[in-house]
Order: structure tokens, then C-alpha cells, then sequence
């Protein structure tokens, strides 16, 4: 089929779908994968090279405007004491319960290891609107669930970093190449700090005044590319530097002007991310997909339990109710982003099985669906024991 | 120089310096001012936008009202708008945590079009003016109009 017909198709059916699940109150990108999956389904595309480049494209963005728009480098400061003991416990447990699985159904270290940072990141626009709904965005879980989240996404970043210099060792690497690894991240780390501390400011100085069109938009969208061109460079995968690149712009006022930013999410959701979803949800084998069975069932279950054990003895070991713990625990549930970036690098790089790609869309579609109605059940439930006086000891300091 | 002179309106204006049209008396927000002052600032004034600055008079940040009714009536908007920063910014009660961190500011001795050229170019509605990091004033575009007028007046 003609690229053009396809990248349109796809683009259209990414948006009616999309519509659809935000008026039925899912957010929009399962729509944009099931659009993706349907289309494979139906007009069984053979050549999807061009399209399968914008994807790449697609991922870049997603990362690149999680940076620019998402992140806040001082919140971080502020964030990092309380939320470290649960953060670090509910990434640990997923973590842990990722590679064990893999593990135990005899993939390889790489392959498990793909599967355990899958496991790790988490979403947590998915439940902020249950939060809200329910007055506990402002609750003593629902401050940490958003603190904690902040550390997620930059400890899930971090993780993906490794994990692909690790992927293309292929093996359990060396303390030398653990070294090397570091030391590459590191060099980058450093090159992007001085690019952002003194060259940006002073080349966006200048751009803010050229006279060519829209020169400002283009040189943020060549940062976004430059980035994660050069982490490429560095051995790192193009997405990471692209994330980099955009929290080194979100705070530099001229990239940040309304106008600029506007355009720049215009790319990014209105082209180039819902074709990523879509690429998603066309990648998934529809053979595989028959026969999903105990491994699907276990890859979906133990992602979401290892965010809420390790949510829950996070939080509990930090002083919180039982209740609060599980309500934090359950927080943490939803994936949404980062994920489903790991997962297309690890079929990309020839590593992870089309059973195991599957398995984890599916458990990215669940956790979406299950975690807001969960969330809600063990509100409620805090509110019902709280209903019962002589239940409660511990004096609740949520507003 | 005046037009009597013959001089035109261009060669006029790029004399004149931002420092000359800007609104010196501004109304600031402390970084450390809660939300509940930050309204009543907002109600008692007719501004559109407020700089913030620290004890040392720098300017940190800004908040227009946009940004104010944006969290204000976080409940209301749309999911896609939820993202974790708006949500933190929803739960901060310190100017220093809900303002806009990066304003635009435009150098002291910059002159007329070095500050119209911003603002068509970027649709840009004001500016922050600033020497050595302390905020001198704001300029916005009504004052560019402004000086326009009463060049053109005489």
C-alpha cells in the first residue's frame, strides 16, 4: 500500500478512536494502539518501513515532550527525601517480580531484564482524574503518588539507559563494561549539562531574533533531534537523550514561549505520538494473540502486584496507615509511557519475543482500565473504616 | 530629535529605551506568598500579569491569570490537561511552586523594537525588563501603542 494512504489511515483512525475512548472515559492512546493493531488486522500492510521510521520519530517525541513540558528540575529537591523509601521499594518489588518471571519461564538474562524494566515505570495521569474525583489529589497518598511519580520517570529513564548498553552486550555484563557503560552515560550527562547551562541560553538568544520563519519551533524540534542523535553517539538510545534534551529546554524561556510550545505539542500529539501507539498496537502478532494464556495472565497480575506490594511495604515502613499504603500501592499501578518505549526498542533490537511484546501491551491496556477502579474500591473502603470510630486509633492527617 | 525635524517614526523609536515606556510601578508577587494572597492581589488589581521576585528583589518567575484559573479549575479540565506537573502545580500553595519559572524578560537597555520585534514575532503580550537580574519593570504592548499615540499626536 502507498506510504501516504498509510501513514493517513492510520492517523485517522488513531484520532476517531482516540475520541472514542476519551468520551468513554479511557485515555486516548489505547484508541491510537488500537488503531494500529485493527489496521495490521485488516489491510495487512507488508512494507511499513517509512511508517515504522515516524514511529521511531514517535517515541523521540514522546520522550522529548515528557521532558520539556512534564519536568521541573527543582521539584525534584524538594520531592526526594520523603518519597525515596516508598519510591525505591515499589520499583524494586516490580522490578524483582519481572526478571523472577522471566526467569522462571527460562528467558534469557536480556530478555527477563527488558521484561523487569517494563515492569518498573509508572503513569500517573491515568489516576489523577480519581484522585480529583474523589478529593484525594490533595491526600497524604495522593502528594506522595505524585512526588513518587517524578522519581519514576527518572529512575525508569535510567534503568532504559542500561538496559540497552546491556542489550547489546548480550550477556551479564563486566565490571569493566559496567564501568564503561557508566562512564559513557556519564560524558553525555556532562555534555548535555554544559550545552544547557551556557550554549543554549546563549545560541536561543540569538534564534529569538533571526528573521527566517518559525526559527525559534525549528531549532527546539533540532535540539530534540541533535539530543538524541548524540546520545546515540555515547552508545545511549536516541529516546533517552531526546528526554534530556527537553528538561534541559523546559527551563529556558525563549523554547518555552507559549506560541513555540504550542507547536511543539502540535507535532508531537497531533503526529508523530499517535503514531508511535499506533506502531504499538500493529506490532502486536495476532497469532500470539490467540493463544495468550498463563504467561499473559501472570505478566499482568505480577505487574500490577509488584506495584502495590512494593507500594504498600513502602509506604507502611515510612509511617502511613494500612489504608493510605494501600491506596498508594494501587496509585502506582497504571503504566502508560515509558513502558511501551522499552518494549519497541526490545523488539527492534531483536530481543524480546512477539508473545512477550503482546503480553505486555495487554498488561499496559489492563493496568489502564483496572487501576482508576481500583483506586476508587480502596477509597471508598478507607472511607467506610473510617466510618467506624472504633476501627480507627491512628489519627488521620489527610486534608 | 521630533518629527518636526524630519525625522521619521522609525528613527524616533529606535531611540527610545525600554527602560523609558515601561511600567515601573509594578505590582509583585513574593515568592513565598500563598495562593489565598495571591488572588486577593489578583482581585484588588487590574493586571493581567504579575512577576514574582525573591527576597533580593531577582525575578524568580511569573503568574498571569491564566495560569491562576488554569489551577483554580484543575478539577474541571480535561483529562489530557492532568499531567503530573499541572497536578503538583494544583497541590502547591506557594507562589514559588505554581508560578511560571521561565518569563520572558528583555534587557534594560534594549530599545522600542528590540521589544516590538518580541512581541509580533512570538505573540508574546509583555515582557519582563531586568538589569542584573532584578525586575525594573514590565513592558507590554499597550505601552507600545501608547508611546506610538503620543508620537503621532504631536
Amino acid at each position: 500500500m502507498e506510504t501516504l494512504l498509510q501513514i493517513m489511515a492510520i492517523l485517522f483512525f488513531a484520532r476517531i478512536f482516540s475520541e472514542i475512548l476519551e468520551r468513554s472515559g479511557l485515555p486516548g492512546l489505547i484508541g491510537e494502539m488500537g488503531a494500529g493493531f485493527l489496521f495490521a488486522l485488516t489491510f495487512k500492510p507488508d512494507d511499513i518501513e517509512i511508517f515504522t521510521f515516524f514511529a521511531e520519530l514517535g517515541a523521540i517525541f514522546l520522550l522529548f515532550t515528557a521532558g520539556y513540558r512534564e519536568v521541573h528540575i527543582k521539584d525534584l529537591k524538594a520531592a526526594s527525601k520523603s518519597a525515596l523509601i516508598p519510591t525505591l521499594s515499589q520499583i524494586i518489588v516490580a522490578f524483582a517480580f519481572g526478571f523472577l518471571l522471566g526467569d522462571f519461564f527460562g528467558f534469557s538474562f536480556t530478555e527477563s531484564l527488558f521484561l523487569a524494566v517494563a515492569f518498573s515505570p509508572t503513569s500517573i495521569s491515568i489516576v489523577v482524574k480519581t484522585l480529583i474525583d474523589n478529593a484525594y489529589l490533595s491526600s497524604k497518598p495522593g502528594s506522595l503518588m505524585l512526588t513518587s511519580a517524578i522519581f519514576d520517570d527518572i529512575i525508569g529513564i535510567f534503568l532504559l539507559t542500561l538496559l540497552v548498553s546491556v542489550a547489546t552486550l548480550n550477556q551479564f555484563p563486566s565490571g569493566i563494561q559496567v564501568l564503561w557503560i557508566l562512564a559513557q552515560m556519564l560524558a553525555f550527562a556532562l555534555i548535555m549539562g554544559l550545552l544547557g547551562w551556557k550554549v543554549y541560553p546563549f545560541i536561543f538568544k540569538h534564534v529569538q531574533r533571526m528573521h527566517s520563519k518559525e526559527s525559534l519551533f525549528s531549532f527546539v524540534i533540532l535540539v530534540a533531534l541533535f539530543s538524541a542523535y548524540l546520545s546515540e553517539l555515547f552508545g545511549l538510545h536516541a529516546v533517552i537523550g531526546a528526554f534530556f534534551g527537553g528538561v534541559i529546554l523546559s527551563d529556558l524561556p525563549p523554547a518555552k514561549i507559549d506560541a513555540v510550545q504550542k507547536k511543539v505539542s502540535g507535532v508531537a500529539y497531533g503526529i508523530f505520538t499517535p503514531l508511535f501507539f499506533a506502531f504499538i498496537g500493529l506490532s502486536i502478532d495476532t497469532e500470539v494473540l490467540s493463544s495468550a494464556g498463563i504467561f499473559t495472565a501472570l505478566v499482568i497480575i505480577l505487574a500490577l502486584c509488584g506495584k502495590l506490594i512494593g507500594g504498600f511495604i513502602g509506604t507502611k515502613l515510612t509511617g502511613f496507615s494500612s489504608e493510605d499504603s494501600l491506596i498508594f500501592g494501587i496509585g502506582m499501578m497504571p503504566r502508560a509511557g515509558i513502558e511501551l518505549v522499552v518494549i519497541a526498542i526490545g523488539k527492534e533490537l531483536g530481543i524480546i519475543s512477539n508473545e512477550l511484546f503482546a503480553s505486555i501491551v495487554l498488561m499496559v491496556v489492563m493496568s489502564i482500565i483496572v487501576s482508576p477502579i481500583l483506586l476508587e474500591m480502596s477509597i471508598k473502603y478507607k472511607e467506610k473504616r473510617m466510618s467506624m470510630p472504633e476501627m480507627e486509633n491512628i489519627p488521620d492527617k489527610s486534608t | 530629535m521630533n518629527p518636526a525635524q524630519g525625522a521619521t517614526l522609525s528613527e524616533i523609536c529606535a531611540d527610545i529605551k525600554v527602560s523609558q515606556i515601561m511600567s515601573k510601578e509594578t505590582v509583585f508577587i513574593k515568592d513565598t506568598d500563598s495562593i489565598e494572597q495571591i488572588i486577593e492581589l489578583m482581585a484588588s488589581n487590574p493586571y493581567h500579569i504579575y512577576p514574582v521576585l525573591n527576597s533580593e528583589k531577582e525575578l524568580v518567575g511569573v503568574i498571569d491569570q491564566d495560569n491562576i484559573l488554569e489551577l483554580l479549575f484543575f478539577e474541571r479540565s480535561q483529562r489530557n490537561h492532568h499531567t503530573h506537573l499541572m497536578a503538583t502545580k494544583a497541590l502547591s500553595e506557594k507562589a514559588s511552586s505554581l508560578m511560571v519559572h521561565h518569563p520572558m524578560t528583555i534587557s534594560f537597555d534594549a530599545n522600542f523594537f528590540d521589544a516590538a520585534d518580541l512581541m509580533i514575532k512570538h505573540h508574546i503580550d509583555y515582557l519582563c525588563v531586568v538589569r542584573d537580574k532584578k525586575l525594573e519593570g514590565i513592558i507590554s504592548k499597550s505601552d507600545l501603542i501608547k508611546k506610538i499615540f503620543k508620537l503621532r499626536g504631536k
